[in-house]
């Protein structure tokens, strides 16, 4: 089954073909516009010029992507991000996603953007999702556990209750003067650092829910830089805070991960979403999976699929389409605040 | 009018956005100041709370706004108060909260429909880190400065509001 995947949520307009058969996607082809250039000069996001850029950009990258093969691929079914994210973006991508489902008489599926992330590491992906599972989706707006005992079937376990985790990595990496985004930037410095040079907490460790809370650690890294009087601009000592907070973010994931997996007796775990690129806590879940939980599936997206794209939204579209849980063309609408769980 | 609080524990934050909370009408634009921890959003998970609404309130840094429906039955104690007194109830229905920490352009939040909120005279809402968009805050604004205090849990916070 050949899915096309349109996304427009936020600041990037992605188009993306996938192959999808007996529960496994293969990536054909993947475009994205990026609008970072245009946001540099305006300095920042804009909605009303994200929204004219994807509107100049979609029609041409849908052609260029199709354009590739001699012959037109049939196309199975067209998937969507119809929310969250910013009405005037979503509206592109729900519009152009309609009117091509109507020309080409092709069924249309409505994807939420968290689900996208939640598909991303089947993408290209040898092994299949066996229920129950469990994803852990952390980016800079969101830090859930949502568990899946099916395709389409979720139910949130446990979020974050203030900050999210990359939230966590802006705003420390701000207090140490590292920059943005602040993911990247705490990861590389902490290569260097010693993860046990500063104590801070491990918030909600000692609860019995699979709920986080980011904003005390926060306050605790800026307590740390304050009482001791750190000289941030050192390397070495923001390398060293950089190891430390990093550290507490991954072992309360790691830690709350693991517990709901055995809770739930979980056969496939999921990463995603833009946390996910962090190799921290990439190599921390491998190994607390292998030594607590080694007949758990793991299923971690390629580096490139951890950011915004339509390649995911297209996979999680291909589950969609599996089961025939389409939607009229003449129904979908964008939804800036829809909620998967 | 300016006054300040010294609050000591989290749950006398709690119990300042308590009162706080009583003495709104709807309608009014809270402008929070106060750097990275503070206590902005710890503040608005109070106020939320003592307006009856029961959703998880998280940082909107990300989101850049979040509203809240204020229930019918979850209505602040003044406002049932007031209308057994037979005054007109003000349908202090939302709690909209604004976050401009990531905002370069106040256009942005203009966008997202945050005027529509300011002008709505049953909204409140709340706006962390005001001060970076100083256009988009009417002049009759509450402002709310947070200051960390002596240690991990005292926070200064400062009101001012237009005589
Ligand atoms: N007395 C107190 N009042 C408020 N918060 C407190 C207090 N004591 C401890 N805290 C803790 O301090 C932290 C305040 O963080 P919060 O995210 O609310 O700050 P903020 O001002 O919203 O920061 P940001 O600029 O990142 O949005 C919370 O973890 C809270 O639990
Ligand atoms: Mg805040």
């Amino acid at each position: 089954m050949k899915i096309l995947g349109i996304e427009t949520s936020c600041d990037e307009t992605a188009v993306a073909l996938i192959e999808g058969k007996n529960g496994r996607v293969r990536e054909l082809e993947s475009l994205v516009a990026s609008q970072i250039d245009i946001h540099a000069a305006t300095g920042g996001v804009v909605p009303e010029i994200a929204a004219r850029e994807h509107v100049s950009a979609i029609i041409p990258l849908v052609s260029t992507l199709l354009g590739q093969w001699t012959r037109r691929p049939k196309i199975d079914a067209i998937a969507v991000t119809a929310g969250p994210g910013l009405f005037s973006s979503l509206m592109v991508g729900v519009e152009t996603a309609k009117a091509l489902a109507l020309a080409w008489n092709v069924p249309l599926v409505r994807v939420n953007h968290i689900e996208g992330h939640l598909y991303s590491s089947s993408i290209n992906e040898a092994k299949t999702i066996k229920f129950p599972a469990l994803a852990l989706i952390v980016s800079g707006g969101h830090t859930e556990l949502i568990l899946m005992k099916g395709h389409g079937a979720y139910r949130l376990v446990g979020r974050t209750k203030d900050d999210a985790a990359g939230e966590a990595f802006d705003k420390t990496a701000q207090m140490m003067g590292l920059g943005y985004p602040g993911g990247p930037a705490v990861a590389k410095a902490a290569l260097s650092g010693d993860p046990r040079a500063y104590a801070l907490p491990r918030p909600m460790l000692n609860e019995k829910n699979f709920d986080f809370s980011f904003s005390g650690l926060k306050t605790a890294v800026l307590y740390t830089i304050r009482n001791k009087h750190l000289a941030v601009e050192d390397p070495q000592i923001a390398a060293d805070l950089s190891a430390s907070t990093q550290t507490a973010i991954v072992d309360v994931l790691v830690e709350k991960t693991i517990r709901a997996a055995k809770k739930f007796k979980i056969k496939t775990f999921l990463l995603g979403g833009g946390v996910a690129a962090n190799d921290a806590l990439r190599a921390a879940l491998a190994a607390r999976f292998k030594k607590d939980l080694p007949q758990v599936g793991q299923l971690v997206p390629q580096k490139k699929y951890t950011t915004d794209n339509a390649v995911m939204i297209a996979a999680a579209g291909y589950f969609h389409a599996a089961k025939k849980d389409f939607i009229s063309p003449l129904k979908i609408k964008a939804d800036p605040n829809w909620e998967l769980v | 009018m300016n006054s300040s609080v010294t609050i000591k524990s989290i749950g006398e934050m709690n119990a300042f956005a308590r009162t706080v909370a009583r003495s709104l009408k709807g309608g009014e634009t809270l402008a929070l100041t106060g750097e990275l921890g503070a206590g902005k959003t710890a503040f608005v998970k109070g106020l939320a709370r003592a307006l009856g609404i029961k959703n998880v309130v998280q940082s909107p840094t990300f989101l850049l706004m979040k509203c809240y429906p204020v229930g019918k039955n979850q209505k602040p104690a003044h406002q049932s108060k007031s209308s057994m007194r037979g005054k007109p109830r003000t349908d202090f229905h939302a709690l909209c909260h604004v976050d401009a920490y990531r905002i370069k352009n106040e256009r942005e939040l203009l966008t997202i429909g945050l005027g529509e909120h300011l002008s709505d005279p049953g909204t409140v809402t709340a706006i962390e880190w005001a001060d970076l968009v100083p256009e988009l805050i009417p002049k009759n604004a509450i402002k709310m400065k947070f200051e960390h205090g002596a240690n991990g849990k005292e926070r200064l916070v400062t009101v001012t509001r237009r005589a």
